[in-house]
């Protein structure tokens, strides 16, 4: 297979890849201005505006907050995503591709409307502008993400392995703590850091379920932005790019980023 | 071996169906009850169903306008994830190994960097003074500078930048599924490599193509935070009319049949897209 020439398509791809990395580097390299506004520093580089990132407690705290949502939500939902991705490849009955569609779901639902019907239904039970109302929201976005990474997993899983277990005496609990949790265990960790990430960056639905008082970083950054845009913004949202980016890394060491994205 | 059929699967799916169906399903059938209601004047509702909201939806020239600004947006953006998610998609296709999980992650970087950091990005980007202007004064294609930020191209691009991620694996899962025969099969019948993509690569390529603008074009249209900042109040689109409705305005069932709309519109596209799937003159590619 020949196929089309490579060169032109090699140049095209070098391109397509600085379009799509260009806003995340801009703001990483004004992250480092000495200057008070969003200069790209040309000659000299500060870390002034890191500096500046601990005289803003509101951030810090609102870090604070995100970090542990984060966590509850993401344990949360690797446990419920988990659970259901074992039942949706264990069991064959009629209903089958609709609960699996239905767990799907909050993926294909725009977030805003997500967002909207729970304000709507927190008022109602009083869960409005509480964190165990953010924490609901978020295990409802993030669930899908564990099931699809957990599933991806479980694909390549060889079964004969659980047979030869239970011939050699072990039982049902056994064999799964000792073969199949070890051998599912990068897929489940995978989609926990999935989770984690998704919930960490989540916005709109924590938007309308929040309330005023309760604020986390992406909220935080976003009220921010909408009236002033200095480099303290950007020197934050490029900690927290590091620390995602190192997030990413361990992901696709664990299970390969494709097999994740790809099995829609 | 199919024997293993374990009675304990039901059982495992119960927990997240019993959460997503008391926070996510009542939820929405709450919502789609509460687009029926009646804003009182006063700020209270009034729970007595009627049709206004929709019908002020559908007179109004100023919501009619903020849908077809949505549907404008999205339709540009899915064109240009096309034309610059094709080419990426087959260059993938020839890569192996860490030169592609390389690029891989480069691709997928838009869906992984935070929705605010990357739309930040795009606002210094695109900023009267910005980079991007400040390349069009110097190389004299303007004498002003162009508004990119707070307008619908600005809104185009950061949207463009965040989903041709799907249109690039859609296509790339479909390149990936065509019988590599038929290429070989075409070049050894003497076509020259750009016949044999125009007429083997391309048409089997079509099931990505067209699953991709879906998906690109439905996630276009619900977008909320990147129109939010490179929008905002100066140019809204739909999801951002529900924001307003809900925590400015306070008129909640006005912006849940807003909402509901703006699903409607775009299950109406999924769905559509299936019926062609299966009935469309494309049959056989889809097969």
């Amino acid at each position: 297979m020949r196929g089309l020439p490579r060169q032109p398509l090699a140049i095209f791809n070098l391109l397509f890849i600085a379009f799509l990395l260009a806003p995340i580097v801009v703001v990483i390299l004004v992250a480092f201005t000495p200057e008070g506004w969003l200069k790209i520093p040309t000659t000299r580089f500060s870390l002034r505006w890191f500096y500046a990132i601990a005289k803003h407690p509101e951030f810090i705290a609102a870090f604070r907050l995100s970090l542990l949502i984060a966590a509850t939500a993401s344990v949360l939902a690797t446990a419920l995503g988990t659970l259901a991705a074992l039942g949706l490849i264990r069991s064959r009955f009629a209903g089958r591709d609709l609960v699996n569609s239905f767990l799907l779901s909050p993926l294909m639902v725009p977030t805003v409307v997500t967002g909207i019907s729970l304000l709507y239904f927190f008022s109602r039970v009083g869960l409005a502008s509480t964190l165990t109302g953010i924490i609901v929201g978020h295990v409802i976005v993030t669930i899908p993400y564990v099931i699809r990474t957990v599933s991806a997993s479980l694909a390549g899983f060889d079964q004969s392995l659980e047979r030869a277990a239970m011939n050699l005496g072990a039982n049902r609990p056994q064999t799964f703590f000792r073969i199949t949790l070890p051998l599912i265990a990068p897929g489940i960790t995978a989609g926990a850091i999935f989770a984690f990430i998704v919930s960490f960056d989540e916005l709109t639905v924590t938007l309308f379920v929040s309330g005023p008082k309760l604020a986390t970083l992406p909220i935080r950054i976003y009220n921010h932005i909408t009236y002033i845009t200095d480099p303290l913004v950007a020197a934050i949202s490029a900690a927290i790019v590091f620390m995602t980016l190192g997030a990413v890394l361990s992901l696709e060491r664990l299970v390969g980023l494709d097999r994740i994205m790809g099995s829609q | 071996m199919k024997a293993r059929e374990w009675p304990g699967g039901l059982l495992l799916l119960g927990p997240a169906c019993l959460w997503l169906g008391a926070f996510f399903l009542i939820p929405l059938v709450l919502m789609l009850r509460l687009s029926f209601y009646a804003f009182l004047p006063t700020g209270g509702i009034q729970e007595a169903l009627q049709v206004a909201n929709y019908v002020k939806v559908f007179t109004d020239s100023y919501y009619l306008g903020i849908f077809l600004r949505t549907i404008r947006i999205s339709l540009l953006v899915t064109l240009f994830a096309l034309l610059l998610g094709y080419p990426e998609a087959y260059y993938l296709t020839g890569l192996r190994g860490r030169a592609k999980a390389l690029v891989l992650i480069a691709v997928l970087s838009p869906l992984i960097v935070s929705a605010v950091t990357r739309t930040f990005g795009w606002f210094i980007l695109l900023a009267n003074n910005g980079l991007v202007n400040n390349l069009i004064l110097a190389l004299g294609l303007s004498d002003t500078p162009v508004k990119l930020i707070y307008s619908e191209t600005g809104i185009v691009i950061g949207l463009t930048h965040v989903l041709v991620p799907f249109m690039v694996l859609s296509i790339y899962a479909a390149l990936q599924r065509r019988d590599p025969s038929l290429v070989r099969a075409a070049e050894t019948l003497g076509a020259s490599p750009v016949r044999t993509f125009l007429e083997v690569t391309l048409p089997l390529s079509l099931p990505g193509i067209v699953a991709g603008s879906v998906l690109v074009f439905t996630l276009a249209m619900s977008a909320f935070v990147t129109p939010a900042i490179l929008g905002g109040t100066r140019v809204r689109v739909v999801a951002y009319l529900v924001y307003e409705e809900f925590l400015l305005s306070l008129n909640w069932p006005f912006g849940a049949a807003l909402a509901l709309i703006l699903v409607l519109f775009t299950m109406t596209v999924v769905v559509g897209y299936h019926r062609w799937l299966e009935r469309g003159r494309w049959g056989e590619v889809f097969r």
